[in-house]
């Protein structure tokens, strides 16, 4: 093969490859597209009939669902308000020692705070239900959150940690910083990124939860993916897709600002 | 130590409490019943069957958008790095209901085929095993591909550039060079899909109606005949094999 | 000389491993100390207790004779430039030189002002904005440097700051950066690995091993008269034989294992170790000579000739001009030069000076000589590597 024919080669083999990306890309896409077109579109295509009093096809029928299921979305909101700030508060100052004050059984407890992760969700939700079914359901839904949510934000700091130069905190203290300082002025700004990344990362997790959140709901304490399931099954859909379409609302966004601030490090946190 | 406090509130107490039923007299009959025959054995051969397939497809599907991500440099890259990274956060029940869009019996599909053709092709598809499959794939595929994009990128491009000095036509070299360097990522990947499918359990309780898998045999026992002791040695099945398959495939890394 | 830096019998363990171990030393006022040692010697870890970022596990570190070990490290008033620059990767050129001025409170015009001066020292002004991840080594080099002074500390420790850079920056900024640390007239240590690098910056040299300095003083002098086989190795290239030392027909006499020599002033009776320079011997012609060598092999390396021959079952390194004619396997004759031949004694046939016994093996006769700190290494291209770094 001649060296043109060969960097040919390679350059279509390469168009291929990326082609074939975008396929699966559209793959993951389409039926997201299909659902948000369908919150908008007339009924009758999909040969359901929509119920509430709004026409579909409006903003109304937001509103419906808002009013259907606002309890539930309140919930789930209380639920990221609670969880994200504690993660946070958990997970960062866990990671912070792991990387840089190690202790004997660091290593031990790093390995274990990463195994809600590897388990199957609906087993740490039957078995907390076992142990700690007693208690308030909000609380409980909060706990099984954080079991998921805090091995998140563990590995996001751990990795932004390791990305940047040790030797930066003993320099500030060398300069005459002193540990608030060295604190508010060199650690707590070169995290900032992984901070924000953990915390969105958190939130979305928290806010698409669904094995503990199903299991875990009481009527008083149902968190928005529940809800969206009792949709699915007994609203028609449209209605359903609005919800979806509700529920997608924040998530979005809120990827969108983790794909802008992330480099590597910190998309190595999702792989959850 | 607050995580240490955390953690053993939230994770091991429970943890613990599941392994333990299996030392009670209750808990280790459920097991038997479990493992021995019926219902409960299929519906873990079928979660079995499926992650196992699901995996190994998701991640023959994930190998080609990773690479591109990890080592191609081109326009439009974090649009397709954002919109394969996007389905990440969904529950199950999202892509169970995204499944029954595009595969239910007036899905997308079924529609636009029928649009074509004029018959009723894959109409209901989304609540066969089949479909139960390809849901899995949407699950996984998003998970795969992050996971093996930073490992990709970690593998030094000089490699490649030194087996080709060497005079490794492109399959030899992604047969001697690549896959060997890339085989923990991959094995690693392989875990984690697998062990997602396997503890999913609101894709089939949105798509499975006429078969059973073992998350949803789980929640059958719970809610409809609060048989605890069965849905715990379920639990305890799926808690083990995925941890298994971490621990053999991962070669225990943390 | 006024001792303003003081280290008495510092210690640093991690368990069963010694990585300083009772070091006492005092650092000259106003005057440049290079710390140089094989890696691993545990002159990083002197650095950072003298800083106070890392606790001593015994001794202590006084300064202006006033005891300051226990005090942390942001109230020592010493500045350090680490090996790997430490840049603080969210803050600008200026905002991490004005680090340490922030950090006391100094006002904003000030401060300014003063990291505008900094700058311009290290002439690097005109990237006060840039941000750190832009700048290339050798600047990031400057701006690690320009951070540490900025708030004029009494005492400046260097770790390195040049290792990381490519050979030919790294001679390019040795230049400079010695010309200003001589101007800038602190208290300094520097540490290195490059026996050049410390020979040539240091007002004051210590030789630094397994945790211990084995021997300080101006370096000419360290480099002349080495106090052991160590030092010896360590800087430059070295040769050493087993010698005697004896009284023949009324004179002192010293017997090296190929060539018998009048013995150096001060040298006493008994079995001794010879040190001769590569270039403290000659070529010369037949009739001056002291003894006669087999030409091994020879490097030619620009400025001269490396020549290594063999002379009685000993291989010795002989530096010559670089216009010497020369046939392989010629046999030349060496002369040494006067009052060039360092002794130690040695107490028994089998034993080793002092600095020597922690390396291992004792030299034996014929994998003489010995190129640096390093036991395993062939000796050959040690010396190689010696002379090339001159």
């Amino acid at each position: 093969m001649s060296v043109a024919a060969k960097i040919s080669t390679a350059a279509s083999g390469r168009l291929v490859a990326t082609a074939l990306s975008w396929c699966v890309a559209l793959f993951l896409i389409a039926p997201i597209v299909v659902a948000a077109a369908g919150a908008f579109s007339s009924s009758e295509f999909y040969g359901h009939r929509s119920e509430g009093s709004a026409p579909p096809g409006s903003l109304g029928l937001f509103w419906y669902v808002f009013s259907v299921w606002g309890r539930s979305l309140g919930t789930s909101a209380a639920l990221v308000a609670v969880v994200v700030p504690f993660a946070l508060l958990i997970g960062a100052p866990a990671a912070y020692a792991f990387r840089r004050r190690p202790f004997s059984g660091s290593k031990l407890l790093e390995a274990a705070s990463m195994t809600p992760l590897s388990m199957p969700g609906i087993a740490l939700a039957v078995s907390l239900l076992a142990t700690l079914g007693g208690a308030p359901r909000f609380t409980l839904l909060a706990g099984g959150h954080l079991a998921y949510t805090i091995p998140l934000v563990i590995r996001a700091v751990g990795n932004a940690l390791e990305s940047f130069e040790p030797d930066i905190e003993p320099a500030a203290r060398s300069l005459g910083a002193g540990p608030w300082q060295v604190a508010r002025w060199i650690t707590i700004p070169v995290l900032l990124p992984s901070l924000v990344v953990s915390a969105l990362l958190v939130f979305t997790v928290s806010w698409g939860e669904f094995n503990a959140s199903f299991l875990l709901a009481s009527p008083l304490a149902q968190s928005f993916p529940a809800a969206l399931y009792v949709t699915y099954t007994a609203n028609s859909f449209p209605v359903a897709a609005a919800a979806t379409i509700l529920f997608l609302l924040p998530v979005v966004p809120a990827l969108v600002l983790i794909q802008a601030i992330g480099g590597e490090p910190f998309r190595r946190g999702l792989q959850a | 130590m607050p995580l240490a406090l955390t953690l053993a509130l939230v994770v091991y107490w429970p943890l613990s409490h599941l392994f333990s039923t299996l030392f009670t007299r209750a808990g280790s009959e459920a097991l038997w019943q479990v493992l021995s025959a019926g219902r409960y054995r299929t519906s873990l051969l079928n979660s079995l069957l499926l992650s196992v397939a699901a995996a190994a497809l998701s991640l023959l599907l994930s190998l080609i958008p990773a690479w591109v991500l990890a080592r191609e440099r081109f326009r439009g890259q974090g649009l397709l790095r954002g919109l394969i990274s996007l389905p990440l956060t969904f529950s199950g029940v999202l892509v169970g209901f995204l499944a029954v869009v595009m595969l239910g019996r007036a899905g997308a599909v079924p529609s636009l085929l029928r649009f074509l053709t004029g018959r009723e092709l894959l109409a209901g598809s989304a609540y066969t095993l089949g479909g139960l499959f390809t849901a899995y794939l949407y699950f996984e595929v998003p998970r795969a591909v992050m996971t093996l994009e930073p490992s990709f990128r970690r593998i030094p491009g000089e490699l490649d550039a030194a087996a080709r000095s060497l005079g490794a036509v492109p399959l030899s070299r992604f047969g001697r060079v690549f896959l060997p360097i890339a085989a923990p990522a991959l094995r690693a990947t392989f875990a984690l899909a697998f062990s997602a499918s396997l503890g999913s359990f609101g894709v089939a309780l949105m798509l499975a109606r006429r078969f059973t898998v073992a998350p949803l045999e789980v929640y059958t026992q719970l809610t409809g005949f609060s048989n605890d002791s069965v849905a715990g040695a379920l639990c305890l099945v799926l808690a083990a094999s995925s941890f298994l398959a971490d621990r053999l495939l991962s070669g225990g890394r943390a | 000389m006024n001792a303003l830096l003081e280290a008495r019998s510092l210690r640093k363990s991690y368990g069963a491993t010694v990585a300083v171990d009772s070091l006492s030393h005092s650092f000259p006022e106003g005057k440049i100390t290079a710390i140089v040692g094989p890696s691993g010697s545990g002159k990083t870890t002197t650095l950072w207790m003298i800083a106070g970022l890392t606790e001593p596990s015994g001794g202590s570190v006084r300064l202006d004779g006033r005891d300051i070990t226990a005090l942390p490290a942001h109230r020592r008033e010493i500045g350090i430039v680490f090996q790997d620059y430490a840049l603080f990767p969210h803050l600008n050129v200026r905002e991490n030189v004005e680090f340490g001025l922030r950090c006391r409170h100094v006002r904003r015009a000030e401060r300014r002002r003063r990291a505008a001066e900094t700058l311009a020292l290290v002439r690097m002004e005109h990237l006060a904005e840039r941000r750190v991840q832009q700048l290339s080594g050798g600047e990031r080099q400057r701006v690690a440097l320009a951070r540490a002074i900025a708030f004029r500390p009494r005492v400046l420790l260097l770790d390195e700051p040049l290792s990381s850079l490519d050979a030919r920056l790294r001679e390019e900024l040795r230049g400079e950066l010695f010309r200003l640390l001589r101007e800038l007239a602190i208290t300094t240590v520097y540490v290195t690995h490059d026996q050049v690098e410390a020979m040539s910056i240091g007002h004051e040299l210590a030789v630094m091993s397994s945790g211990r300095i084995e021997q300080s003083g101006p370096p000419a002098e360290v480099y002349r008269r080495p106090e052991n086989l160590f030092v010896a190795g360590f800087l430059g290239s070295a040769n050493i034989f087993p010698a005697d030392c004896a009284v023949r027909n009324g004179r002192l006499d010293l017997a090296l294992p190929f060539a018998a020599v009048d013995a150096p002033a001060g040298a006493s009776v008994g079995p001794c170790w010879a040190m001769i320079r590569p270039e403290d011997l000659e070529v010369v012609r037949d009739d001056g000579a002291d003894f006669q060598a087999a030409v091994e092999s020879s490097l030619f390396l620009g400025n001269q000739l490396r020549l290594l021959l063999r002379a009685g079952g000993s291989r010795i390194i002989v530096d010559a001009r670089n216009d010497l004619p020369l046939t392989e396997g010629a046999i030349l004759g060496i002369g040494i030069r006067a009052g060039k031949v360092v002794l130690w004694p040695r107490e028994d046939a089998g034993a080793s000076p002092k600095g020597h016994e922690r390396d291992g093996a004792g030299p034996g006769p014929s994998e003489m000589p010995r190129g640096s700190g390093n036991p395993d290494a062939p000796a050959p291209q040690e010396s190689l590597e010696g002379a090339r770094s001159r």
